[in-house]
């Protein structure tokens, strides 16, 4: 397994950053600043790169900045994966796993008491009380940003 | 069982479903979340949509969580 440097670098950083933010109350103006930070950073960085594919004749489908999509993984000519595209056939068990959750946090998010039928905002909240379990799904959560706008 | 640990069993038999599939569809070759959120991202609407969902996920956890004694 090859882990580019910068993985290791944004690992590194998303965890310094959310070991220092872990430390903020929520409801604070600090709290707010240190979230709405990467957000804006994040959402202006992937909005330019999305202009420079668009302007570079970008292939979206063979993004070769990312380098991932079409990788040889991919079956050329799959029946799933025409041109990248998903299929009701290819993405019907992600949809019944997406209306199994909505269910089930539905379900949950009109029972009461929330202690007994925890939804997963309440999970997160209480895995949250310590702060290594905080700054680990808030350097979590920067990671997943960055894999999605970024990398 | 109380309802508590039904729904921790729950939520944690959907993410177990999540991780099974996602693997076997890399190992497939076929519709993994990463192809689906490229897919989604070709278009101006899901790349906006996307970030909107994420930066709501930060703020709704982080700002808005509350905290637990």
């Amino acid at each position: 397994v090859r882990v580019s440097l910068a993985t290791v670098a944004a690992v590194a950083a998303a965890g310094a950053y959310g070991w220092e933010a872990a430390g903020l109350r929520p409801f604070t103006v600090p709290m707010e600043v240190v979230v709405a930070v990467p957000e804006a950073l994040l959402a202006a960085a992937a909005w330019r790169r999305r202009g420079r594919n668009r302007s570079g004749g970008g292939n979206l489908e063979g993004n070769t900045s990312t380098g991932r999509v079409g990788t040889p993984t991919m079956k050329a000519g799959s029946p799933t994966m025409k041109a990248g595209t998903p299929t009701m056939k290819s993405g019907a068990p992600w949809l019944v796993l997406v209306a199994m959750l909505a269910a089930l946090e539905g379900a949950n998010y009109l029972s009461s008491p929330r202690a007994a039928h925890p939804t997963l905002s309440y999970i997160a909240s209480e895995a949250m009380a310590a702060h290594p379990a905080r700054a680990v799904l808030m350097a979590l959560w920067l990671l997943v940003g960055w894999a999605m706008f970024l990398r | 069982v109380s309802s508590r640990e039904l729904t921790y069993a729950a939520y944690a038999l959907v993410a177990l479903a999540v991780f099974v599939l996602q693997v076997a569809c890399a190992l497939r070759g076929t519709l993994t979340l990463g192809r689906i959120w490229h897919w989604m991202a070709r278009s101006s609407a899901g790349l906006l949509g996307g970030l909107l969902l994420w930066a709501w996920l930060g703020w709704h956890l982080f700002v808005r969580g509350a905290v637990h004694p």
